[in-house]
Order: C-alpha cells, then sequence, then structure tokens
C-alpha cells in the first residue's frame, strides 16, 4: 500500500477568538456570547487540525423595509417587516437565530436621514425584547463624507446606549475610525474593520485600530463582499491571502473575517426571474453558494438575509461538526435508479 | 516537480531564436514571454515540434512547463472539454486553469421519453453572463441494469441527440466495452477503475485509448496504489476520484480533495498530480424529498468548484441549482492577475456611424464589462467612454466625487469622440443622472440620462434615442 506524503503544514500563527454578546456575568443582558475565530489552519484543511468555532450566521432585519427584495418581505409578511421589533422576536423565537444583524438603514442621509438616537433607540428595544448577541450597522454604502461623519454619529449613538452589552458595531473604515474605536473600547464592544478588496488596505486599518488600543479580540474583519456573480472572486482571494497570513504569523491581521452572503440579492439574475417563487428559490440559491464559497475563504461571520438561506446554510455548518471517519461504505451511487 | 513560476528568460533560450514567426508571434521572445505567462502552448512552434535538431530542447521546455496537475482531454469530433492542467493550489498564486466541467447524468434505464427531456435539458441550458455563454459541458452515462446491450442502446442514443463528449459510468468492464463500441469519434472518459476491475478497465482504455477515471471511495492509499499500477501499466490519461459522501461525510470528502491537491503542490507528489472527480449526484442516493437532495447537490458542488475538483457529476438540471454554479465557476477561475480596473478611453461597438450614440461609464471592471456585454447582446453600434474613476462603480463613484461632471468633460474631450458623430448628445448611466446638469455645463454636451441598470440599455436606445 502507498502512503500519502503527507503535506501538513505547522503554522506559527492563529486567529484571535472574538466574543459577541456579554451575559449578565459579563456586565450585559445576553443569554449567551457567541465566539467566533481561533482558527489554526485553513477552513477544511482537517487533516492539519480542526478550528475551535464553526461559522456564526447573524440574520438581517431592517428598520425601514423599503429596499427589501420582495421574497423576503413577502415571507416575513408585511407587518411584520414594519415592526422590526417583532420581527427580530420572530427570528429569535421562531426561526432560531442565534444572532441578529439590525440594520440601521433609516440613517442614510439620501433616504430618511433619520437621527441616530431614534435608531439607537430601536437597538435598545430590540436588546431588550431578545437576548441573542448582536450586529449592528449604520451606513454600509460610505458614498461620501456626508454618510461617513453619519455612519460614525450613529455607532457612537448606539455604542454609548448599549454600554458593556459587546455589541458588534459595522463598518468601522479608514475614513473615519478614531472616534469608533474609542467608543468601542470605552463601552466595551466590537467591531467591523472595513475596507475594499485589497490586503493592503485591510492590513493598513487593522493597524491603526491596534495602534489605538484595540485589542485584536475586538476586531472582526470585512474586505467587501462581492457576491456570486459580481465579484465573488476578488472576495474570496483577498480573504484567502489574508487569512494565510494571519497563520503564517502576520499579528497585524490575526482577526476573524465576516463576510455578507445577503448582498447577493442585488443580482440582476433574481430581480429578472418572473414569478416570486422562482425568485426566491434562485435569491437564494445565490445567497447559499456566496455563503459556501465565503466559509471555504475563512468567513467566521455570515450575514444571511433569507430564513430560507439560514436553514440550508446551518446544515452545511452541521455537516462539519464530527470528526473524519475513518471509513465510509457506499453504495454504488451508479446503482441508482432514482430520476 | 515541474515549476510555476519560469522566467521568459529561460525558455527563450531553449527556444530556435530564428524569429519565424510560425507561432503568430512577432519573435521568439515574445513567444518566451507567452509561454510563460501561459497564454500560448508550446506546440505552436513548429520546427522545435518537428525538426530533429530541436528534440532535446524540446523535451526540456515540455518538462519546464509541464503542469503538476496533468491536462486531460475529453473529446467528441470537433469539441474538447479540457479538464485539470493546474498549476497552483490557491488561486491568488498565479491563476486556475481550465474550469470545473460540469456533467450531467442520463441512465439505461430511464424511458426514451424521460432520456430526451434531459438531453434537451443538458444541451439548451445556456446563460449569456458578462458576454461569456455559460453551457453545460459533458452528459454522463449511468448504467443502472449492467447489462452491456442496454447500456449500448443507451449510449446510441444519447449519441444522436446531442454532441457533447461523454463519461462512461459503469464498474463492469463489459458494459463499459460495449459503449464504447458504438463510439465513432471521441474520446470519452471511462468511469471507473477500481480494485476489482482495474486491469480490464486498463485494457480498454489502451485500446481506445481514452482516459479513464479511478475510484477509491475514502481511501486515497488505495487511490494512490491503483494510480500508481495504472501508470506503470501504461495509462497516461487519468481521472481521481476520492468519492463524495453528503451528510456527515461531507467533512472527508472536502478534506480527502483538499489533501490530494497538497500531497501534489505541497508534497511534491507525481504519482496524484491528476484532475479530480468529485459526484455530487451522490446526495440522491439517500432519503429525503427531492428538493432537498437538490439544495444538498447545490451546496456540494459548490463547495468542491471552488475546492480542487476538475469534474463534476450532477444530476440536478434546474435552473436555480445549475445557474449560481455556473456563475461561480466562471468566477473562480477568472484570472487574479485581471485588474479591477480597465483602461479608461474610447470603445467602439459594431459598426457606429456619425448618428450613433455616444455613453459613458466607469472604468470598474465588473461594471464596464456588464455594460460591454449588455451593448453587445443588443447588438447596438454606439461608441462608449470609459471615464477613469479609480475602478469604482458608478454609484460609489458619483458619492464619493470620483466621478464628477469635470471628469466627464475631461473624457469626452480627449476621446474626440465629437469628430465621429455628427451631434452633441451623450447618455449617461441612470445612477449618474445628479450630474446631469452639471455635465451639460460643463461639456457643453445635451444629456440623455440612460437606464438605471444596463440590461436596459437596448430598450432605451430603441425607445429613446431612435426617436430622436
Amino acid at each position: 500500500m502507498d502512503e500519502l506524503p503527507l503535506p501538513v503544514e505547522e503554522y506559527s500563527g492563529k486567529v484571535a477568538e472574538v466574543k459577541i454578546g456579554a451575559t449578565r456575568n459579563e456586565g450585559g443582558t445576553r443569554d449567551f456570547a457567541l465566539v467566533i475565530g481561533g482558527d489554526r489552519v485553513l477552513p477544511f484543511y482537517f487533516f492539519e487540525g480542526s478550528n475551535p468555532n464553526p461559522p456564526v450566521i447573524a440574520l438581517e432585519v431592517y428598520d425601514s423595509h423599503e429596499s427589501l427584495p420582495r421574497p423576503v418581505k413577502a415571507f416575513y409578511s408585511d407587518e411584520l417587516v414594519e415592526n422590526p421589533v417583532e420581527w427580530s422576536r420572530y427570528v429569535v423565537e421562531k426561526l432560531g437565530a442565534k444572532m441578529l444583524n439590525v440594520k440601521l438603514v433609516s440613517v442614510y442621509p439620501e433616504t430618511r436621514d433619520e437621527e441616530p438616537r431614534k435608531a439607537a433607540e430601536l437597538v435598545e428595544e430590540i436588546l431588550q425584547e431578545v437576548k441573542v448577541p448582536l450586529m449592528v450597522s449604520g451606513i454600509e454604502e460610505l458614498w461620501g463624507p456626508r454618510e461617513v461623519k453619519k455612519n460614525m454619529e450613529t455607532l457612537c449613538e448606539v455604542a454609548e446606549r448599549t454600554s458593556g452589552e459587546r455589541v458588534l458595531l459595522n463598518p468601522v473604515t479608514l475614513d473615519a475610525y478614531e472616534t469608533v474605536a474609542r467608543s468601542c473600547i470605552e463601552h466595551r464592544h466590537c467591531l467591523i474593520a472595513k475596507t475594499n478588496m485589497d490586503v493592503s488596505q485591510a492590513i493598513k486599518l487593522n493597524g491603526l485600530l491596534l495602534d489605538r488600543g484595540l485589542t485584536p479580540e475586538r476586531i472582526v474583519i470585512d474586505v467587501t463582499t462581492g457576491p456570486l456573480g459580481y465579484g465573488i472572486e476578488y472576495t474570496y482571494s483577498t480573504m484567502e491571502r489574508l487569512r494565510l497570513r494571519a497563520l503564517k504569523g502576520d499579528k497585524s491581521v490575526q482577526c476573524p473575517l465576516v463576510m455578507f452572503p445577503s448582498e447577493s440579492w442585488s443580482a440582476r439574475e433574481i430581480s429578472e426571474k418572473k414569478g416570486i417563487d422562482e425568485m426566491e428559490k434562485l435569491g437564494v440559491a445565490f445567497e447559499v453558494v456566496t455563503a459556501v464559497t465565503g466559509i471555504l475563504s475563512g468567513g467566521n461571520l455570515l450575514s444571511i438575509l433569507h430564513p430560507k438561506t439560514l436553514n440550508v446554510v446551518r446544515e452545511f455548518i452541521n455537516e462539519f461538526l464530527g470528526q473524519p471517519r475513518i471509513s465510509i461504505n457506499l453504495k454504488e451511487w451508479m446503482k441508482n435508479a432514482e430520476w | 516537480m515541474a515549476k510555476v513560476e519560469v522566467s521568459p528568460m529561460e525558455i527563450y533560450k531553449l527556444l530556435p531564436r530564428t524569429n519565424c514567426q510560425l507561432c503568430g508571434e512577432e519573435n521568439c521572445m515574445a513567444f518566451a514571454t507567452k509561454l510563460a505567462n501561459r497564454e500560448s502552448e508550446l506546440d505552436k512552434c513548429k520546427p522545435i515540434v518537428e525538426e530533429s535538431k530541436y528534440r532535446d530542447n524540446y523535451q526540456k521546455l515540455r518538462e519546464m512547463l509541464k503542469p503538476p496537475v496533468r491536462e486531460v482531454i475529453l473529446s467528441r469530433g470537433e469539441r474538447k472539454v479540457k479538464i485539470g492542467g493546474e498549476l497552483v493550489m490557491y488561486r491568488h498564486e498565479f491563476t486556475y486553469r481550465n474550469p470545473t466541467a460540469i456533467a450531467i447524468d442520463v441512465s439505461d434505464d430511464m424511458p426514451d421519453e424521460v432520456l430526451m427531456e434531459r438531453l434537451k435539458g443538458i444541451e439548451g441550458f445556456s446563460y449569456t453572463y458578462i458576454g461569456r455563454e455559460l453551457k453545460l459541458d459533458l452528459v454522463a452515462v449511468r448504467s443502472v441494469s449492467n447489462e452491456p446491450e442496454k447500456f449500448k442502446n443507451t449510449v446510441e442514443k444519447v449519441l444522436r441527440n446531442t454532441s457533447l463528449p461523454l463519461i462512461l459510468c459503469s464498474f463492469n468492464p463489459e458494459v463499459i466495452k460495449a459503449g464504447l463500441s458504438v463510439i465513432q469519434d471521441g474520446k470519452p472518459l471511462i468511469y471507473a477503475a477500481t480494485r476489482d476491475n482495474w486491469k480490464e478497465m486498463a485494457d480498454l482504455a489502451l485500446m481506445y485509448n481514452c482516459p479513464l477515471a479511478v475510484s477509491s471511495p475514502n481511501d486515497l492509499s488505495m487511490l494512490k496504489s491503483l494510480t500508481k499500477t495504472l501508470i506503470e501499466y501504461g495509462i497516461e490519461n487519468l481521472v481521481l476520484d476520492p468519492g463524495v459522501f453528503p451528510d456527515e461525510g461531507l467533512l472527508d470528502t472536502i478534506n480527502n480533495f483538499t489533501m490530494l491537491r497538497k500531497a501534489v503542490f505541497k508534497g511534491g507528489d507525481e504519482v496524484l498530480g491528476f484532475p479530480l472527480l468529485g459526484v455530487p449526484l451522490a446526495t440522491w442516493l439517500g432519503e429525503g424529498r427531492p428538493v432537498e437532495k437538490k439544495w444538498k447537490e447545490a451546496y456540494i458542488a459548490s463547495m468542491l468548484i471552488p475546492r480542487f475538483a476538475d469534474v463534476l457529476i450532477i444530476h440536478s438540471l434546474d435552473g436555480w441549482v445549475l445557474l449560481p454554479l455556473v456563475i461561480l465557476r466562471d468566477n473562480i477561475y477568472t484570472d487574479p492577475r485581471k485588474p479591477v480596473a480597465v483602461e479608461p478611453g474610447i470603445r467602439v461597438f459594431g459598426n457606429p456611424d456619425k448618428n450613433s450614440p455616444v455613453m459613458f461609464t466607469t472604468n470598474f471592471a465588473l461594471t464596464y464589462y456588464t455594460v460591454a456585454a449588455d451593448i453587445q447582446s443588443g447588438k447596438i453600434d454606439c461608441y462608449l467612454l470609459v471615464v477613469d474613476t479609480e475602478g469604482v462603480s458608478v454609484e460609489s463613484a458619483v458619492a464619493g466625487r470620483k466621478l464628477t461632471a469635470d471628469k466627464v468633460a475631461e473624457a469626452i474631450e480627449e476621446s474626440k469622440v465629437e469628430e465621429r458623430v455628427n451631434h452633441k448628445t451623450i447618455i449617461i448611466p441612470g445612477r449618474a443622472s445628479r450630474l446631469s446638469g452639471e455635465i451639460e455645463e460643463k461639456s457643453g454636451w445635451e444629456v440623455l440620462v440612460g437606464p438605471m441598470d444596463s440590461s436596459g440599455i437596448p430598450k432605451f436606445i430603441a425607445e429613446k434615442w431612435h426617436s430622436k
């Protein structure tokens, strides 16, 4: 019998573990906390070792539902999406979501231009109603100085009002990181460091945040998600390169990675579909494929929009929770007569 | 082991250096550069292939340029499907070469109408994505009956109704032999040699000069032994199948695929340097409703496309399963050396005349290719100005002041497009509509605000431009 030359690589680096959500013992009010990261090897390189924490899925809820894709709105019903607190409760209690991404899209200057104070009050309400860890997203499309400023104000307002809850604040960018970083440390939260799909930009922002006193245990990296068909290959390679750097010992990037499969819903392939059922199936399929690709390239946290995607991706993740088996009996697939 | 990075100079030294241009390049140095970038093939140099005085250098170059994963070709008449030929483990190290081929199965126990329906579906699947036609590649014919005659009949029907190359699937050499006997012009992949039948299968592969798949479910040592034996037996074109195991076996599945590639690229294993075959179809073995199997098949296939599968056999024919997969394959196999931005400047589509439309877009590669594909699919004759937005999309560029009226005016002037047309109207992207007044002011051109999404361009031109 021929032995394989087992090409096991030894890595000197390790990704930090980021804990999201603080329980009562830890100064917050969450029922549990979630830990992401801690990776020692590339994802699914089981022959080299295993990573301690499976990827976590955050399901998205919005404080303003105008931009929601039709199949998502149809899944939840109009009444539900008009009430973000009830909506949050529904996804935790009925759908079993373990984490929420509360998207405060109402603060966009171009659309509703809502006050940061009001948006932050909603987050407080949600924290009272549901007890899972939260990601809170301000303005993700930082088109200009107005958006940058408004996002910073919103995240700082949220940080202050949710002090001690270890919320994951999203996004912090090179345009304005100092104030949010300070607020994040002061109120014991963690944050998402977002850059464009460029390894050197990610290294730069992370370095700046570490210099400001944030520990790697409070930073999650986002290199911007190009979804399936719209730049996924750039995201894939940027994430893989960053993760390899981290494992090879570059301390400036040893943080978990977040990915946003929800971005898939903007694909024109989906909106071109006629019926809502067809739109839903294809949309969920795009979101699933983007999520799987994200996990393969090192994604530790996935922000997902459609509950059906949550189910499929959760099932996918759960398949990997066991140990490699020594042998498996295989029925010959060829002989299967099902068609 | 072959190297990925070969310098053009090393290659040049071994070429004839006569600058005969038979390869289509200006000179031998240009050809050497193309070879180093893997953009051309050594055999295009006729003298080095044909003249005996170059024989040693030809062998050296072949060795130097040989990919660690062998390229295997399945064919049918003029149609060729190349698999493998991979040079690197990680995509960012260079580029992935031959996109994962997708085979859809049919079987010899299918009633004729089911068989025809499936073949029609396979042949007819097509989606135009940024100007490229995404299609399925292969038909896998499975023997369920295990009867040679029945399999032969099915293969004949398949041959009559599709022009795609085939994979013949049976563990029974007699069945495979019957299938091979009716294939006149082409090299199907034989699936599969196992520890029990390898000799008979190898004889068939040699007799018909076809590539041969080796199956050893979840046993890589056995896979390697079999592969080594088959190489020694004289088979050059092998494809390795470590097995796909749905559900709890998924962990072993991806572990095996990954180990095989790491053994080749980082362990220097020369025996295992062959394309890998995956069978997501295996999900159809288990219990469960068809829709659940389709979801499983979709995520297993999407896991194996970036993780080293060179050919996949899939059962689902639904558009919602296949479309994301063919797009993912296209994306992952895009050359990462290609920049995110394209050259700014003027592009000419079709045969525009003095009355043809002038439009602009940004130089973000995805935006540009999407717009270009929509113009081409609408068969529109026009001029497209590509404005330098530092590789940012229209919406972000407008908001981030990377796309301004000044920049547009500058681009119009630099392109000298006004010498080519006898009008001064420019169509701007719908997402840049708020710049329209300013653009008119700065450039002196009249602005027509185009659609929000470039898929609306053909309709827009038909309705708005021609009526003008």
